[in-house]
């Protein structure tokens, strides 16, 4: 009875119902196998998902990122500097003689107790500039909020952030010798 | 390999391979849907075809195998969709509706196979309707030899069953 049915299996030939057979073969036959490198459909959907993908998410990217632990919260609109000027260097002698205090250190008088608003509150000497220059102190408040440009005028000042503390670092003009001292043996 | 070799293996594995399709699916038409996606896509990647990797009749049965797969999930999305879909209307063509009545013997073995696991189905379909013997079929599903022969035999008596109920 096995063996019946098992010669039974192997005559069965079920496509006797096909009926595809014929004009499948013809299609197939006419259009001929595809180029060798010709990418098949699922690699063409793929790319196209993968650039509408991009599309969709390349915009966000900003929103996306973590903020920086140090950013700048405000940029301030900085004067066109004029060219200074380079005076020949002052004698020693034109040197505004600061008082010196207890510890012998110089005092400079009347900058930091200066009266708000009173201007020129110390004369002080520049080897920038080069010359003796007036002090003023910059104590004005400027509402300074993250992504706010400051336009301040004579607000010569980078606005940072640095976690909930702000600062204003000014910005001048400065040569080499306001940053490293120079040594003459 | 050529169009012309490729027709040559058209006509010699057309019938295995519906063969094969048939002891799987079970229904005519399905059948005709899923052989016909076989061969266009073995013509699309008739130029990836390396003869040193093995004969080309287990290349195009694994071609077969993911197509018969394929149809198996698309089936089971399809059964989320509701049924007023799938409404179906007469055929116009008379000689359409002729040419669907199929012949009684077969039909009754459909049913019969209906009864088999999805399992023991496709190692009748490898066996009988790919014409493969147990050493290519373990190899192809990746079995021992011995075992394809066990769950063979068994898969037959189940059938006798059926077809003795039926």
């Amino acid at each position: 009875m096995s063996d019946e049915l098992e010669s039974r299996l192997a005559k069965t030939d079920f496509s006797a119902d096909s009926r595809v057979r014929a004009s499948l073969r013809a299609r197939l036959l006419s259009r001929g196998a595809a180029p060798r490198f010709a990418p098949s459909r699922v690699a063409v959907l793929s790319l196209a998902f993968a650039a509408a993908a991009l599309l969709v998410l390349y915009p966000l990217r900003g929103r996306l990122r973590r903020p920086a632990e140090v950013s700048v919260a405000s940029s301030v609109v900085l004067p066109p500097a004029a060219p200074a000027p380079a005076p020949p260097r002052p004698a020693p002698a034109e040197r505004t003689a600061f008082p010196r205090g207890e510890n012998g250190l110089p005092v400079l008088p009347g900058v930091l107790a200066a009266r708000r608003g009173a201007a020129p509150e110390s004369p002080l000497y520049s080897r920038a500039v080069g010359r003796v220059v007036d002090v003023r102190r910059v104590d004005r408040v400027i509402d300074v909020r993250p992504g706010v440009v400051v336009r301040e005028k004579d607000a010569v000042a980078v606005v940072w952030v640095f976690g909930g503390a702000t600062y204003r670092l000014e910005r001048r003009r400065v040569t080499l010798q306001d940053i490293f001292e120079t040594r003459r043996l | 390999m050529s169009d012309q070799d490729f027709a040559v293996l058209y006509d010699r594995s057309f019938s295995k391979v519906y063969n094969y399709v048939s002891y799987r699916l079970g229904d005519a038409a399905a059948a005709d849907d899923v052989v016909s996606r076989v061969f266009e896509r073995a013509l699309d990647r008739l130029a990836t075809y390396d003869a040193a990797s093995g004969p080309v009749e287990a290349w195009l049965f694994g071609i077969a195998r993911n197509a018969v797969a394929d149809h198996f999930r698309a089936r089971r999305w399809l059964s989320w969709l509701p049924l007023d879909v799938f409404h179906e209307r007469p055929g116009r063509d008379v000689a359409h509706e002729s040419a669907l009545v199929e012949d009684e013997s077969r039909r009754e073995l459909r049913r019969a196979l209906e009864r088999l696991s999805p399992r023991e189905r496709e190692l009748l379909a490898l066996k009988y309707g790919a014409e493969m013997t147990n050493r290519d079929i373990a190899a192809q599903l990746g079995v021992g030899e011995s075992n394809v022969g066990v769950i063979v035999h068994r898969a037959v008596g189940k059938l006798r069953e059926a077809l003795k109920n039926s």
